[in-house]
């Protein structure tokens, strides 16, 4: 993905990140992102994005499994029918426990997909100048194209330990 | 089906006939390649079409009852036995012996050919002439010596080969007493007490079907008593009928035997105690006070020396209540006409031509003679020697008398008492020419074997009764290079000098063609043309002219006969010890077959123990001794001591312990013989048992013995006719569709035996695996059905005795099925569970879900040492290791019976397809058939009032109806 | 507790030092029980089954026991991760990671005995519906079909569980690792940079993730039941089987976890992380489960003996109670039902050793249990004729041991390579903690 140019802050807690997400937007930065260890609600609350779509992807999926399910449960009964037991060709409640379990693995399998599609190169990859702190103990706080000498005031206010420009 | 004797036969008639044969067992002659082409090796291989099977008639020789079989070929060779059903003695069934006699051909230790014991104390091979040369040199010589040198000691041999014996042994200078007749369960004391009381040394024949009422004094007559077979179709058809024409049947002993297990009352006397029962109640009947109505008038005389017989001593010899023999009178007097029998071999003692004689002085006070029991049908031919006869032979060759001794199919070391010393006698003849097919402990001692064929690939044939004669034929080519033992004497015969003008006949088939004659004219009165008479005769298996003759023929009591009979012998000393009783069963038979692996397999019904001989002790004994099943006891007589594995078993008296007949019973015997009759007494010594402190694993099939009130087996008496069922009406889902036909089964148990002889037939039928003792002590039977035999309902309760024959109920709603992940078992159209050993993977869940638990896993893979893989059936798959097995209702049958009607373009008729179960069964007890058809006779049977189905509250839709066991509830 | 995020990860990441000549002992210990049972397995591939002590009635025993064992087993992972996960428990972010990692071994290990026990186990692969030449499908009817469904099913979805958890905590240790282990936790890391952006995605499909497990693993183990609940067998036919099974899977699974955890955070050096309250609260989970599992044996027992003394149900569970097995009954019931009751007491609970020993004999107590419900069912069947007692054979036992060491195979090398607790989850857990930033601060 390509180079974007803005200004990076990295935090070491996650308080001071909100603070200064909030503050960037307030001071008119549109497109601030962040990285961080963990899932830190302040700061995911800061920043305000909408929750994920995957639930879209991932219900299709769960449904594609039951059809599947019942497509191969009766699908094969009907196809090879014999009698066992003196029980119908398409006994329902032991095929139930079939679909079922089809359901879960297809959707769970879909899930994944979209898991990954969503966070790693697939979806809409933005840009973040990584550092491997930020998986460790650090915050960052990214302002795409904003004003560098704002960004980098605001930034610094809000108790960033580092600042710098990426261009 | 049209006699094919009047057809010329071309290849196109030989193919109907072989076809047609193939229709049913009924139909199932020898086709007339079997008569003109006698030995199958001459017929052309062309006229053998592979699957088609090819039936010869022949005989059964593992008893003397010698019942007609049809032997079932495939490829040349016999694979199934059955009964002839035109044989009036087997009536088209066989025992279980009689099945097992296929493994007796195929026994992978027969001999290959003859042999002489080498320097080395080897048996080495060597050719049939070197043999005859041998044998004939050293005739020569004892011939020299005089009378007596060359002996001769033969199983009975009622027919061609027996007079044969006689001719050559006269011709070689041996007098007739020189051929000993040995048949450790011929009834000797009948003879004897008939040859006393009325100048007619026979064995009677029986018809039982006349009989209301039976007392069997010991007489086994569903397992080894002179005819089972026949006896036990005779009861049965008195049996299956609720009330008062019910056939009635006591057992008198110390031991409720499997012929007990039919019983409705059990008279527990005493080991030796039948005797003073049978007088007693002789001396009730005689009673005038009692009335007896048209008693015999030449028994009502004997009542002054009855008289001098005290009640109380009789009942106290007996150890049975007087009240108890009264009732039995009572009822013999109410119920005429009626049979008694006896004695059998666990009564035969010291008395025992008295027990005969007795039981049948009350036969002819009831006058049942001419009416259930017969004299004039014996054909006297071969009756055994007594064994004062076979001692005073061992004596001449303890003493070195004898030169040469013939050992014909008997095997006195293995039969007689260890202290008889036949084995040590028989050291001491120079030449001991044995015509065993296989080894047992005589022919070990042999100095030249010359093995015999199997009755199968031999000529010969067996009058058992007057009027009976039944042909014995080749049904395949000999195995091995084997000489029918009559053959060998004809060639031996033609080769001395002396006696070559004595045997004309160029071999052993002519002999008997030329004896036929007589037979046909015997049969046939008139004399017509011989050659379409002699080929009829051997497509039916043998001239059967056998009728009862008119009531008028009965015997008259001589005078003063009976009288010695009429006391009671002196009371034997009773010390601590326990009398000892010698039983035989239905699957060791007098032991001679004891060595087959299907009969050693098979469990036996009464003790449920398989491949290993026991001693039955009752509980209370048992407790005393400090012994439980499979704790091994050291049994000791005065003749000798042996220790055997302990079997409780509350069906005997506290005084008594119980071993089967042969090894290790033989051990503890001493040689005591009925004065009279001369015969082996089996019950005259008593035993001290004490127990050795070792245990055996016992292979045991029964894991309970008892019902713990779960009402398994439905019974019914006069005053409640039909079995309570549960009401099944509600249906969850609909009934599986069977388009043409639902098979299906009825098993009556009130015929049912418990004879095992369906048992043996599914084995040679469907290639059941013999997987040994191991296996049957961890569980692992792989029978295919069991006899199920409950004593009661909980331990220490009274004996209420209940067998269920158990196999696969084919059920409509199977268990089995839904829990198979693959598919390998299902229901099929025609109703059956069809068990697919290809599909199935063996995860054995079907198994733990039979509620019947008649599926059988194959642990491993099963062997079949050859040559025994000759006798598989070429229609039945072989299972591999790791699949299940069930009883299919012998499928292969039915597609065959299927095939057959859909070539003549009809349905199936009703009794045309009948599995091997229910076609060998001597009592009937097993009715096959479709169920879709309402007036076949198995949807007839399974309507009656008497029908239950096997935990049927399950509602798992069984196919297989049990009809109840008819109880008398007063009586027990 | 004064433990910051730069503490958190050198402990996590000295789990994954060299291990010492101890842990090489183990696993050689562990790898050498699993072979001995292969090789006591190949036995039964090359001579047949008749080397165990199975017969007719007795068509299933230890394999088959050993099988639900380590289902049950399976089950606490995904409930300590999931279930607790959607019922916000706190404790469970310390422990989670071992747990998972258990179900996966588990699963691993269960999977196999029901292919071990069939008679032909080279066509195992029947029992997967595939289109094939034969014509042939599944018949889906069979609960045997559904332990096939039910296990593939729970092994794939807590094996991405698993890894999708790892994710985050690979990258962490990614950017201090070298050499091949950057290698593997690059891979692990899955991409993972740690935006908001992939937070975003990531803690929603977690939340779907255990929205999954949570009725999963619930079906598992009721399906498991119904291999024998299905049947018609005294014993087995049971309508009590599914929640009573699920009770004891958890009982025996959370027990499994507190045995393994125990020495592990003394040799991990993890006591900061996974502290006696965890303990505490998965010692309180072992109370619960015993409860209903001592609730489940009584309402059984207690039906039975409701019936007429010829039913055959009540002579089972008489024949349990004073029959040939009676005391491994006993047994089971002062394992599952006396033991776990001492936990109640507040001293015992808090006391490790006590702890240790009775999660031990629970662990114990549940593979009788399964024994109990698989061999005495079948040994008492509806025909009394038809009696007979099991005993498993050498084979038997070598294969059930064997299991155990192939278990702890894979957990002592997964210990190696995945971090033993959620780094990620631990740091929220931490930012949120009563402690001020201030001490962060200062620790970095």
């Amino acid at each position: 993905m390509p180079v974007e140019q803005g200004v990076l802050g990295s935090f070491s807690e996650p308080e001071a990140a909100a603070r200064a997400v909030l503050a960037l937007k307030a001071g008119g930065c549109a497109d601030v992102r962040a990285a961080m260890p963990a899932p830190f609600p302040q700061v995911v609350a800061a920043l305000g994005k909408r929750r994920s779509a995957i639930d879209f992807v991932t219900f299709p999926g769960a449904l594609l499994g039951l059809l599947c399910g019942i497509g191969l449960t009766v699908g094969a009964s009907v196809a090879w029918p014999i009698v066992t037991g003196g029980k119908p060709i398409v006994s329902i409640p032991p095929f139930v426990i079939v679909i079922f379990e089809v359901t879960v693995l297809i959707g769970s399998l879909t899930n994944l997909a979209a898991l990954s599609l969503g966070t790693w190169h697939g979806g809409r990859p933005r840009f973040f100048p990584s550092q491997a702190q930020f998986n460790a103990d650090r915050i960052g706080v990214f302002a795409a194209g904003a004003d560098p000498t704002v960004a980098e005031q605001i930034l610094r206010d809000s108790g960033a330990q580092e600042v710098s420009r990426v261009r | 089906m049209t006699d094919p004797s009047e057809k010329v036969l071309s290849r196109r008639t030989f193919l109907k006939i072989a076809g047609a044969a193939g229709v049913g067992v009924t139909a199932g002659c020898s086709p007339q390649a079997a008569t003109q082409k006698v030995i199958p090796f001459l017929i052309p291989p062309e006229d053998i079409v592979p699957g088609t099977p090819l039936y010869y008639r022949s005989v059964c020789r593992e008893c003397s009852a010698s019942c007609g079989l049809t032997a079932r070929t495939r490829e040349g060779r016999v694979v199934k036995l059955e009964g002839n059903p035109e044989d009036p003695i087997g009536g088209g069934a066989l025992c279980a012996r009689g099945q097992a006699a296929l493994q007796g051909l195929y026994a992978p230790d027969r001999f290959k050919g003859p042999m002489r014991l080498g320097s080395d104390g080897k048996l080495t091979p060597i050719s049939w002439d070197e043999a005859e040369d041998q044998l004939g040199k050293a005739l020569a010589a004892a011939n020299q010596k005089g009378p007596g040198a060359i002996r001769m000691i033969s199983r009975p041999e009622p027919g061609s080969a027996g007079s044969l014996q006689t001719a050559f042994l006269r011709a070689v200078g041996a007098r007739s007493e020189d051929r000993i007749v040995f048949d450790p369960l011929d009834p000797a004391p009948l003879r004897a007490a008939g040859g006393v009381l009325f100048g007619r040394p026979e064995v009677p024949v029986y018809d039982l079907t006349k009989a209301r009422s039976i007392v069997c004094f010991g007489a086994e007559i569903v397992e080894t008593w002179v005819s089972p077979v026949e006896y036990a179709r005779q009861l049965a058809a008195g049996r299956g009928r609720v009330g008062e024409e019910r056939t009635r049947l006591t057992w008198v002993g110390p031991r409720l035997s499997l012929t007990g297990y039919s019983a409705d009352s059990w008279m527990r006397a005493r080991a030796g105690g039948e005797l003073a029962v049978a007088l007693g109640l002789l001396r009730w009947l005689a009673d005038p006070a009692h009335e007896t109505t048209n008693l015999a008038r030449e028994v009502r005389l004997l009542f002054p020396q009855l008289a001098r017989l005290d009640p109380a001593e009789l009942s106290r010899r007996a150890d049975v209540p007087w009240t108890q023999i009264e009732l039995l009178a009572k009822e013999l007097a109410s119920r005429r006409p009626s049979a008694l029998l006896g004695p059998g071999l666990s009564s035969q003692g010291e008395d025992a031509t008295q027990l005969a004689a007795v039981v049948m002085l009350i036969n002819l006070a009831l006058g049942n003679l001419g009416q259930s029991v017969w004299y004039g049908l014996d054909p006297r031919k071969d009756p055994s020697s007594s064994l004062a006869e076979v001692e005073s032979l061992l004596a001449d060759m303890s003493a070195g008398r004898v030169e040469v001794l013939f050992v014909h199919h008997a095997d006195p070391v293995g039969a007689l008492p260890a202290v008889a010393g036949a084995a040590d006698a028989l050291g001491k003849v120079p030449l001991v020419v044995s015509f065993g097919g296989r080894p047992d402990a005589t022919t070990s001692h042999a100095r030249l074997v010359l093995p015999d064929h199997h009755p199968l690939e031999a000529w010969g044939d067996a009058s058992p009764r007057l009027g009976v004669v039944n042909l014995c034929q080749p049904a395949m080519t000999p195995l091995a290079d084997t000489r029918a033992a009559s053959q060998v004497l004809l060639e031996v015969g033609a080769k001395l000098p002396s006696l070559a003008a004595h045997f004309p006949w160029p071999d052993f088939y002519e002999y008997t063609q030329a004896r036929s004659e007589t037979y046909a004219m015997l049969a046939l009165g008139k004399f017509p043309d011989l050659v379409s008479v002699q080929r009829d005769a051997l497509q039916r298996g043998g001239y059967y002219s056998f009728k009862l003759p008119a009531p008028t023929d009965v015997p008259e009591l001589l005078a003063g006969a009976a009288d010695a009979f009429l006391r009671l012998p002196s009371s034997s000393l009773r010390g601590s010890e326990l009398d000892l009783v010698i039983f035989p069963t239905v699957l060791r038979g007098d032991g001679r077959s004891a060595e087959l692996p299907w009969l050693r397999e098979v469990p036996d019904t009464v003790s449920t123990v398989s491949w290993s001989p026991w001693a039955e002790l009752s509980p209370t004994t048992a407790k005393r001794l400090g012994v439980v099943t499979g704790d091994v006891v050291a049994v000791s007589t005065s003749a000798g001591k042996t220790e055997v594995p302990a079997y409780v078993y509350p069906g005997l008296r506290n005084d008594a312990v119980a071993l089967p007949v042969g090894f290790p019973a033989t051990a503890v015997l001493p040689a005591a013989r009925d004065a009279l009759s001369g015969a082996f007494a089996f019950r005259s010594a008593r035993a001290a048992v004490s127990p050795t402190g070792r245990r055996v694993n016992l292979p045991l099939l029964e894991g309970s013995p008892y019902q713990h009130g779960r009402e398994i087996l439905g019974t019914v008496s006069a005053a409640a006719p039909v079995v309570h069922r549960p009401d099944l009406s509600a249906r969850m889902y609909k009934e599986p569709e069977h388009p043409l036909h639902r098979w299906g089964m009825v098993i009556d148990l009130d015929k049912c035996t418990g004879c095992s002889a369906c048992i043996v037939a599914c084995f040679a039928e469907n290639n059941v695996p013999v997987m040994g003792p191991e296996a049957a002590v961890k569980g692992r039977y792989m029978g295919w059905i069991r006899m199920e035999r409950y004593l009661g309902e909980e331990p220490g309760d009274a004996l209420d005795v209940n067998m269920l024959p158990m196999l696969c109920q084919q059920c409509t709603n199977a268990p089995c099925e839904p829990v198979c992940p693959v598919y390998a078992t299902y229901h099929t159209a025609e109703g059956l569970n069809a068990q697919v050993y290809n599909r199935c993977v063996g995860t054995r869940y079907c198994s733990n879900n039979c509620p019947y638990k008649v599926r059988t896993f194959n642990w491993r893979d099963a062997q079949f040492a050859a040559p025994l893989n000759m006798q598989l059936n070429p229609d039945v798959t072989v299972r591999s290791r790791g699949v299940m097995e069930k009883c299919t209702f012998c499928v292969q049958r039915i597609r065959f019976g299927e095939n057959q009607a859909r070539n003549e373009h009809r349905l199936v008729r009703d009794g045309e397809v009948t599995p091997a179960c229910a076609q060998t069964c001597p009592a009937k007890a097993i009715v096959f058939g479709d169920l879709k058809d309402s007036d076949s006779s198995v949807a007839r049977l399974s309507r009656e009032g008497r029908g239950f189905r096997a935990l049927e509250d399950l509602n798992t839709q069984p196919a297989i109806t049990y009809l109840a066991r008819v109880r008398e509830k007063e009586e027990q | 507790m004064s433990l910051s995020f730069e503490r958190l990860e050198e402990t996590v990441r000295a789990t994954h030092r060299r291990p010492g000549p101890g842990y090489f002992l183990l696993l050689l210990l562990a790898g050498s029980l699993a072979g001995f049972g292969g090789w006591a397995y190949s036995l039964i591939v090359r001579k047949g089954l008749y080397l165990t002590g199975l017969e007719r009635p007795g068509g299933w025993g230890n394999l088959i026991t050993d099988f639900v064992f380590w289902v049950g087993i399976a089950h606490s992972g995904t409930l300590i991760s999931a279930i607790l996960f959607l019922f916000r428990a706190k404790f469970r972010t310390a422990v989670y990671r071992v747990a998972e990692m258990m179900t996966v071994f588990a699963v691993m290990t269960a999977g196999l005995y029901p292919i071990f026990h069939l008679g032909r186990p080279w066509f195992a692969y029947w029992l997967f519906p595939y289109p094939n030449d034969r014509g042939i499908w599944v018949n889906f009817r069979s609960p045997l079909i559904w332990d096939v469904f039910a296990i593939s099913t729970y092994f794939i979805v807590s094996t991405v569980f698993l890894l999708v958890g790892v994710a985050p905590d690979a990258a962490a240790l990614r950017d201090k690792a070298t050499g091949w282990r950057k290698k593997l936790y690059t891979l692990l890391a899955f991409g993972w940079r740690g935006t908001d952006e992939q937070w975003r995605h990531y803690t929603r499909a977690y939340l779907f993730f255990a929205a999954f497990a949570t009725p999963l693993v619930v079906s598992v183990h009721s399906v498991v039941s119904w291999d024998f609940a299905v049947s018609i067998l005294p014993g087995w036919h049971s309508t009590l089987f599914p929640p009573y099974f699920v009770a004891g899977a958890i009982l025996s699974g959370v027990a499994m976890v507190i045995v393994i955890l125990i020495p592990l955070r003394k040799w991990l050096h993890l006591e900061e992380i996974i502290t006696p309250t965890h303990l505490d609260m998965l010692s309180r989970l072992v109370v619960l489960t015993s409860l209903i599992v001592t609730y489940s044996y009584a309402t059984e027992i207690a039906t039975s003996l409701a019936e007429p003394v010829a039913d055959p149900e009540r002579s089972t569970f008489v024949f349990r109670m004073t029959g040939h097995y009676a005391p491994l009954f006993w047994l089971m019931v002062t394992f599952n039902c006396v033991g776990p009751s001492l936990l109640l007491i507040g001293r015992v609970r808090r006391s490790i050793r006590a702890l240790f020993v009775i999660s031990l004999l629970v662990n114990v107590g549940m593979w009788l249990e399964r024994f109990n419900i698989v061999v005495t069912s079948l040994a008492h069947d509806r025909l009394p004729f038809m009696w007979r007692n099991y005993s498993p054979s050498w084979v038997e036992w070598a294969m059930t041991f064997g299991s155990f060491g192939w278990f702890f195979f894979w957990f002592l090398i997964g210990l190696k390579l995945l971090p033993p607790v959620s780094i990620a989850e631990m740091k929220e857990e931490l930012a949120h903690g009563a402690h001020g930033p201030g001490e962060v601060a200062h620790a970095s």
